[in-house]
């Protein structure tokens, strides 16, 4: 790694401390770098303690044990303005500002910086119009708050944390409650803030699959630690991927990078043909509980065909049947399933 | 310092397309007519009356000159002027305690009021008053001298901060605004319990003059007791105009406030002094006088389309003065010989105002679900 860690943990342990109650302990052994310039994904399945390692290193709440350190400064020894004009965040709650305009709301990431009438000098008005282009935000900078859909202000919140020039940006699940299309602006946003500005970016999110393919580098969190961290695919191939989220009813598929839900079979399809039509009968066979082998192989044979610019499906080999859609093709492959069973039943 | 980015752009590379909202204010004729409608309530306050007093001998005798009748002089210097300044100064006061504890519970609904603030100075007024002996309010008030007087202030303000401290305490518990309105809301019943235990224990009199009390009156401060009373709530409006940038912060939750710089458990402790300040001196000179608090701040955001406290805080003091002014015409009936008591004036514009308000739900803080 040639860049220079700008957060950094050693030893943390993170988990709660309950009034007359024993300590409860929920990842421990956590030494993670974050580096400068970078976006980094924090997963983990639900309860594995991604809000706490959040909410630990954004100095919300204390470490068990350990310490985290910001630029090379333990965070606890940072006073409140000096880590705010370090570090930003974006939280899950709801903002509810009311009638603030969003201008307004983006100025108030300048806080760290101004005097205590909260006066906006030349350079935080500057910094506050950096942030809202940076986000691409402009058209809204006169809107009311609550005026907003979810997916804009979550970027107002994002300008919002820009504006307080951190080095590190820290955001909670900022991509959930969003459209898919919302999703992957605000991963590409985030990716593209962290490569411009050499700021470094940690978000925590359920999105595998855009994680997969947007961030830098992940941070995994399987319940009960330790936590595995490395560039993506490598996570994906060392099996950590699995190892995080796998349990009886759900398991990574290295080969296409998603879950799959196991099981039991329906029974076994090759699949001919190619392009995009193949891929959508793939995963409708898949969806259906088929388990679907590549051409030439055993089972039941469904062939995908073009004519005339149409799709068009053809079940089994024997007797031939031509469907015009997934839905007809479906169809056909559970009545014949249900003919074998009756034919092996009496036989 | 931070200049982490590698780009930093030039100022004139600032895109045209961002409004430069920092350099416009909210319309001048907004705070120009608030004013005006101040001044034009001050002035009514100090000619109308049982008496009317037209408006040129008004100016006369606050310009100190001799030709006005001397029992006008009397009604305008000794009465109605500090009952102006009294409403003003209350008003200011109760709307200022409104704001911060609806910002500080991020709740649209709080107010002196439900979070039991009022409810705690008017225990800590009762004990006094009761325990004084048979003495009836007023003349207890004028009799007390200044160490009675501030005595009184005292106990009103540390009845306030007993109970918002205790609703605070329950609320670093529990989290959820909802509980805490209810928490709140249980504990002005207790406090209430409480006055009408020490009622049951009391003379005649003394009841009578407790309730009178509860009906709220801007007019029984002397301009001696002005002395105790002006101070006070000027310390407390001060408190909340240096508190303007943290309460700003305090919108987003504690979590974000902290996360830019905001010492929020100090910045909680001054508000709670604050608020109870305004409202245990505003409680223990005029009465528990409902709904300014929270129609009030409802007001300037209304007005001002904003929930900026670097302007809601000036417009809090200018609207509750106002609207405590005409609170206190519409109670006295001009015209009539009869007075209405002013709580039930302050339900009677309020009510309607809160309604209103929960119906265009938008305009509100937007409580947090």
């Amino acid at each position: 790694m040639t860049a220079e860690p700008i957060l950094e943990t050693r030893g943390l342990a993170i988990g709660y401390r309950h009034h007359r109650r024993p300590v409860c302990v929920v990842a421990e052994g956590i030494d993670v770098a974050l580096p400068a310039g970078q976006f980094v994904c924090l997963l983990g399945p639900n309860g594995a303690g991604k809000s706490t390692l959040i909410r630990t290193v954004a100095g919300m709440q204390a470490p068990i044990e350990g310490t985290i350190f910001i630029a090379g400064k333990p965070l606890h020894d940072l006073s409140a303005r000096a880590l705010a004009q370090r570090m930003s965040l974006v939280l899950t709650q709801r903002v509810a500002v009311g009638m603030m305009p969003v201008l307004s709301f983006v100025a108030l990431g300048r806080h760290p910086y101004t005097n205590w009438t909260g006066r906006l000098q030349r350079e935080d008005e500057e910094a506050v119009c950096r942030a809202i282009t940076d986000v691409g935000i402009e058209s809204l900078a006169g809107r009311p708050v609550c005026e907003l859909s979810d997916g804009e202000r979550q970027k107002v919140k994002i300008a919002r944390a820009l504006a307080q020039e951190p080095q590190v940006m820290i955001l909670d699940e900022a991509t959930a409650f969003l459209d898919l299309p919302r999703r992957v602006e605000l991963m590409s946003l985030l990716k593209r803030l962290a490569h411009e500005s050499g700021r470094a970016v940690l978000l925590s999110t359920h999105d595998l699959d855009l994680a997969l393919r947007s961030a830098d580098r992940l941070w995994l969190l399987p319940p009960g630690g330790p936590l595995r961290e490395g560039v993506p695919e490598d996570l994906v191939l060392d099996d950590a991927f699995s190892a995080t989220f796998s349990d009886g009813a759900i398991a990574f598929d290295k080969e296409s990078g998603a879950f799959v839900v196991v099981g039991r079979e329906k029974g076994t399809v090759s699949l001919h043909g190619g392009g995009t039509p193949a891929m959508w009968t793939y995963r409708a066979l898949e969806r259906a509980g088929y388990r679907v082998l590549p051409e030439g192989a055993v089972g039941v044979s469904v062939q995908v065909i073009l004519e005339n610019e149409r799709p068009v499906w053809i079940v089994g080999d024997a007797e031939e049947c031509c469907c015009a859609s997934i839905e007809e093709m479906l169809g056909a492959l559970n009545e014949r399933l249900h003919k074998e069973q009756k034919e092996a039943f009496r036989g | 310092m931070t200049k982490v980015q590698n780009e930093i752009q030039t100022p004139s590379a600032l895109p045209g397309t961002v409004p430069r909202h920092f350099l416009t204010r909210t319309a001048p004729f907004m705070w120009g007519g608030m004013f005006l409608v101040m001044a034009a309530a001050f002035t009514l306050e100090l000619s109308l009356g049982s008496v009317w007093i037209p408006l040129k001998s008004v100016v006369a005798i606050l310009l100190g000159r001799v030709d006005a009748a001397e029992d006008w002089r009397q009604i305008v210097l000794l009465f109605r002027l500090p009952k102006a300044l009294t409403a003003m100064l209350g008003g200011a006061a109760l709307g200022m305690a409104g704001l911060m504890m609806q910002t500080l519970f991020r709740n649209p609904l709080a107010d002196p009021f439900v979070l039991g603030i009022s409810s705690g100075a008017g225990l800590g007024v009762a004990l006094v008053v009761m325990a004084a002996g048979g003495l009836k309010w007023n003349i207890f008030l004028e009799r007390a001298g200044l160490a009675g007087n501030i005595s009184l202030v005292l106990s009103a303000i540390l009845g306030a901060i007993a109970v918002l401290g205790i609703v605070l305490g329950v609320a670093r518990r529990v989290e959820s605004n909802l509980t805490l309105l209810i928490v709140g809301l249980m504990f002005g019943y207790i406090t209430g319990a409480a006055v009408q235990v020490l009622m049951q224990f009391s003379l005649e009199h003394q009841m009578q003059s407790y309730i009178t009390w509860t009906f709220g009156s801007f007019g029984s401060v002397t301009w001696e007791q002005m002395g105790v009373f002006a101070p006070v709530v000027v310390v407390g409006l001060a408190v909340a105009c240096a508190l303007v940038k943290p309460l700003d912060a305090l919108l987003l939750g504690d979590g974000y406030a902290r996360s830019m710089g905001v010492n929020v458990r100090l910045v909680r402790s001054w508000i709670i002094g604050g608020a109870s300040l305004l409202a245990g001196a505003v409680t223990a000179y005029c009465g528990p006088i409902g709904f300014l608090g929270i129609a009030v701040p409802h007001l300037a955001r209304i007005l001002l389309k904003t929930s900026e406290h670097r302007r809601l805080v000036p417009a809090v003091m200018i609207l509750g003065a106002t609207l405590a002014l005409l609170a206190d015409l519409i109670s006295q009936a001009p015209g009539t010989q009869m007075a209405l008591p002013l709580n039930a004036v302050t339900a009677l514009i309020g009510a309607p105002v809160v309604i209103g308000l929960i119906l265009r739900r938008r305009h509100m803080m937007e409580a947090d679900g």
